[in-house]
């Protein structure tokens, strides 16, 4: 970390500063891996008194002597890919979301600066980044009224985080399975801190003015996070299940009860987003009350806590609201209708 | 013979002791408190040692070395000497870390309101369930010297603690 010459200088008493204790600094980093720690800048202080007599006189004398130094300011960060795995696009697709997690592992405030990287080596795409979020609405995910990432960068507390959104438009021509990644960096903005060696001393430089510390990271970190190609298709399948008619057979007379069964088959790579499953009931057909299941599970007909309704969402219609689902994946509706 | 050499060099070091260590006829205990920490830097032969320094510049998981260095210059044997140490805000004493040559050490989980030696130091959780004390818990140390301190004679009692 240090060359040879400059090693040397330590033994220079009035050299000595800065380098000594850079390198007493790295020794205490290697084992500091901590999150913040006590902040910047917070004096402390150790008072000790001694109680004593002097020969026979029983008065109790007392003395105290103290010592006192602060705390310095270690500039840290880490950045974490949080999406569970690649996140998975159309060709072409806009405002696909990369989720990222920047935390402030200092112990002081620190201001990130934010940079994204689409041109990496080993993928078969680039994605086409076009903005950089920052979690700040309250709401989960990203939504345009989070705060657009500018100038004055992340500004987060000791120990702080904060969520990052890289929003990218995918190319068009994309094969199934490619994958584009992106790389987003922070970087603090304390002067002349990022790309320093851990240890190196920055005087004056933290916060309200004492010394800073760069941590472990360097003070700036790179994060890769990936989209891949993923062509899911979604197939339905309707089809009659059974007729119970009114004379024990199974005809479709008047009064028959049909159950229909349809079958979602979500098949090929990737997520069928808020998927939903809607099938009017036909004409001269009365939708039996109460006959709703899913997946051999009962469902009431009320827009409840439960993912599915009749005549709630959309008049005469038999809704089932599967949400977000990743292939391969299949899910059997069925419900009971009479013959008018 | 050797007994009147011994009178000579006392009569010597009498008359090479300043006047205002005569002067004082009741005198104290002198306490200096020093906080360090150890730092690995090359000796002039090229090999690299621990070496101690002052704790100006320290930051979160620093380990800090308290060090109450004590001298009894009166004129007087000095009686029931105890020298207390409240552990700094911030600070997490090192298990183990208290020295103190000639001194009996007790810890206090309660702000110097009452002292005990480890196994005998408990905290309460919010139920109000008991467990025993751990390092992290300690509020203050306390050394009491096991016998007088003649004048003249000085010391030192040392703990470590780890900035959070």
């Amino acid at each position: 970390m240090f060359r040879l010459k400059e090693v040397k200088s330590l033994l220079v008493p009035p050299l000595v500063g800065w380098w000594v204790l850079a390198v007493c600094l790295i020794g205490m980093l290697a084992a500091e891996a901590r999150a913040a720690g006590t902040p910047a800048g917070t004096p402390i202080t150790a008072t000790s008194t001694v109680n004593y007599t002097l020969g026979s006189d029983p008065t109790v004398l007392t003395a105290s002597a103290s010592n006192h130094f602060d705390v310095l300011e270690v500039i840290d960060v880490s950045l974490v890919w949080q999406d569970a795995a690649n996140v998975s696009v159309d060709t072409p697709q806009n405002d696909r979301v990369l989720t990222y997690l920047l935390t402030n592992t200092g112990n002081g405030p620190e201001a990130f600066g934010l940079t994204a990287d689409e041109t990496l080596a080993g993928d078969q795409f680039n994605p086409g980044v076009q903005s950089i979020w920052i979690e700040s609405n309250g709401t989960a995910g990203f939504q345009v009224d989070d705060t657009p990432s500018g100038a004055s960068g992340v500004v987060l507390p000791a120990g702080g985080s904060a969520l990052i959104y890289v929003i990218s438009a995918i190319p068009a021509g994309l094969a199934d399975g490619d994958v584009g990644a992106v790389q987003l960096s922070a970087a603090a903005m304390t002067s002349a801190a990022p790309g320093q060696a851990p240890g190196t001393v920055l005087p004056g430089a933290g916060y309200n003015a004492v010394d800073a510390v760069v941590g472990t990271s360097g003070a700036e970190v790179n994060t890769v996070g990936s989209y891949e190609v993923a062509t899911v298709s979604v197939t339905l399948t309707k089809s009659i299940a059974r007729i119970s008619d009114p004379f024990g057979g199974d005809r479709p007379y008047t009064g028959a009860r049909v159950t229909y069964r349809i079958t979602v088959d979500v098949s090929g790579a990737g997520t069928a987003e808020a998927l939903v499953i809607s099938d009017l009931v036909p004409t001269g057909m009365t939708y039996a009350a109460g006959s709703l299941v899913l997946n051999g599970a009962p469902r009431s007909d009320a827009a409840d806590g439960d993912p599915a309704d009749f005549n709630m969402t959309a008049a005469d219609t038999v809704t089932v609201n599967l949400s977000d689902t990743v292939a391969p994946a299949t899910h059997i509706i069925e419900f009971d209708t009479t013959i008018n | 013979m050797k007994a009147s050499k011994v009178l000579l060099m006392g009569i010597a070091l009498l008359i090479a002791m300043p006047l205002s260590a005569w002067s004082q006829s009741r005198g104290h205990i002198q306490l200096q408190s020093v906080a360090e920490v150890e730092q690995e830097v090359m000796n002039t032969e090229g090999k690299m040692e621990i070496r101690r320094v002052p704790a100006a510049k320290v930051i979160p998981g620093t380990e800090v070395i308290f060090t109450q260095r004590y001298e009894n210059v009166s004129q007087e044997t000095a009686e029931n000497a105890v020298i207390s140490n409240p552990i700094p805000e911030h600070m997490i004493y090192t298990d183990g870390s208290a020295r103190g040559e000639g001194t009996r050490i007790t810890f206090s989980v309660d702000h110097g309101q009452s002292y005990n030696i480890p196994a005998k130091l408990f905290v309460f959780d919010t139920a109000g369930r008991k467990f025993p004390a751990r390092p992290k818990d300690y509020t203050n140390i306390r050394w009491t010297l096991t016998h007088p301190l003649p004048s003249g004679v000085k010391g030192e009692v040392s703990f470590r603690a780890i900035l959070e």
